[in-house]
Formats: structure tokens, sequence, C-alpha cells
């Protein structure tokens, strides 16, 4: 059963709904519907799944999260060090893919709040298109060595020291030009 | 009286294709996969059910877990423990499949070099070609000017 995530993690705004006065006498529908639905469907639902839960606590047992260690970076590998290549390798793709899910989970966070405001999305989401910004920024124009989004699916650590080096070297020459 | 009339109509004799063929292929195929289908599908849900999937959890302190313990599912896991090799040892072997191709490039190009240079320079034990003997030429033909 998928767990929801941490509510903690990210609070949303409490709602703004306004509390409505009763002006007819009829009875609200909507509590017939609620009681209906509780009885029929959600209680024989939950007992099930509790009972399930009781057999599964007997014995339980964890997963964890994978921590890997660090190895020396593409840029400090000597010329052909096959070894060294692979592994550095494979802890910068590792760490794009953090990185991607990073971009994700932050444009979720602007999409949600976008939802939420309506029409005054625009005003009120601004720390959450900073923040956006910022991520996309630092994931397409690579500053550390880690980040990089123009590259493509078929991006691998090589091309993006490579990209990473023509950046300094045009850097320099604008430097270069300008000091002139 | 016809067919679809309310009261008993005329009896009909339906010519259609046969179906004979069909049917007994669906039987069969519902047969043949429900036989290993239904016991499988019982023990996923047995595990499923009483077993349960594994619980998200901190790394304890100076506790190194097991290369089974990072996966959720328990059939995951026991697969993980005793079909497949642990992580570490396929990354080694992958090292070791790079490091034999990289010593193989290696000692290739240097047979290209020393072939290279005994080639040019001679003075090896490569590219000794047999000459024919200085006494076997018959130099008749050139002996005289006027040839």
């Amino acid at each position: 059963m998928p767990e929801d995530r941490d509510w903690e993690a990210y609070k949303v705004p409490p709602t703004r709904t306004p509390v409505s006065e009763r002006i007819t006498s009829v009875p609200n529908p909507v509590t017939i519907f609620q009681t209906v639905f509780n009885y029929v469907i959600d209680a024989p639902v939950t007992f099930v799944r509790e009972w399930i839960e009781r057999q599964q606590a007997k014995n339980k047992f964890y997963y964890y999260h994978q921590k890997f260690r660090r190895v020396p970076d593409l840029s400090e590998c000597l010329e052909g060090d096959y070894l060294c290549f692979f592994e550095a390798e494979a802890q910068w793709r590792r760490d794009r893919m953090v990185d991607q899910e990073i971009v994700e989970i932050v444009r979720e966070r602007l999409g949600a709040c976008k939802q939420r405001e309506g029409p005054n999305q625009f005003q009120n989401c601004a720390k959450e298109m900073e923040q956006l910004a910022q991520v996309t920024k630092a994931y397409q124009a690579p500053s550390t060595f880690l980040l990089d989004g123009d590259l493509g699916v078929h991006g691998n650590a090589r091309t993006c020291l490579m990209k990473q080096k023509h950046r300094m070297i045009e850097e320099r020459k604008a430097q270069a030009n300008q000091s002139q | 009286p016809v067919r679809h009339s309310s009261s008993h109509g005329k009896r009909m004799f339906i010519i259609k294709a046969t179906s004979f063929y069909d049917t007994r292929f669906l039987n069969l195929l519902r047969f043949y996969v429900f036989l290993t289908g239904i016991p499988v599908a019982l023990f996923i849900t047995y595990v499923n059910i009483f077993i349960g999937e594994a619980e998200l959890a901190e790394i304890p302190e100076g506790y190194i877990p097991e290369y089974w313990e990072y996966y959720k599912h328990p059939i995951s896991r026991w697969i993980a423990r005793y079909l497949l090799d642990p992580p570490e040892k396929d990354y080694e072997k992958q090292m070791a499949l790079l490091d034999i191709e990289a010593k193989k490039t290696e000692l290739r190009l240097m047979e290209l070099e020393a072939r290279r240079l005994m080639r040019h320079r001679g003075d090896g034990p490569w590219y000794h070609y047999e000459t024919p003997d200085k006494n076997l030429v018959d130099n008749s033909m050139k002996s005289t000017p006027d040839n």
C-alpha cells in the first residue's frame, strides 16, 4: 500500500472555505451520503486492512536507502585509467539521477502552488518560482562538476567535463576581451 | 411462423462455421495458464498479506546493512539474497573485464609500435627477409659496356 509523503516537509497552507449558516430545515444530503459511505464501504475496508496489518506486525523487517561512498571524480583520474573512469562515471550518473529528482520535486511544488492559488498565482508563488529558476539554472549550467541538463540522454561524465571546460575557456576569453 | 416470434415459431437448423477448434483452443489455454497461474497468484497473495513489505528506516549507527536489505518486497529480497550475486561482486566483475580489455589494448598498441620501429630501424629480430646469395648473381650481361 503506498504511503503518503511526509506532510511535515512541505506544509500546505490552511484552506479558506467559509463556514456557512443553516438556512433550511432540510437535512444536508451530503451528511447522509457520508454516513452511508462510512458504514457500507469505509468500515469493512478499514477492518480488513487493520487485520492484515496485525498479521504483518508479527515479524517486521526494514529496508534502507543505500549510501554510496564518494570516489575520485573524472577530473582527478589519470589518463588511460579505465577503472577510475568507470567508477567516476557511475558516481556521476547517480548524482545526475538525484538532481533530476530534485528538479522534479521543485517543479511539482510550483504546480501545486499554482493549482492552489488560482488567479493570484503570479503574486503568491514567487518563492516557488524563484526556487525552480535557481535549481534549473544549476542543473543546466554546471558550476560544480555534478549537475547538467543540456547533455541530453546520451550525456556521460566525460561530455559534461568537456562542456564545463569549454565554458571556462569562453569565460576566460570574454574576460580577456573585456580587460583589453 | 418466423424464427423470432413470441409463440414458438418454426424450428430452424442454423448453419454456421465450426467453433470446435476455437473453443478447444480457448479451453486448453485457460487450463494451462491457470495450472501454474493459480498457485503462483495464491503464493504471492499469501506473501503480501502475511509477510508484508519492508518499512523504510534510517540506517542505524555502526550497522552496515546486507546487500539484500535494500529492497522492499520480500520476494525481491529473497531473490537478491539467494539467486543473484551481491552488487559489490557484480561491480568487481565489471571492473575486472574492463581491466583485462585495457591491458589488451595496451599490449596491442605496444606490439604495433615495436613492429613499426623494427621495420624502420632493421635491428630487431623481426622483418628479416631471405635474399639470394651474391655468388649466384650472373653479371655477364653487364660485364661489357656495349650490351
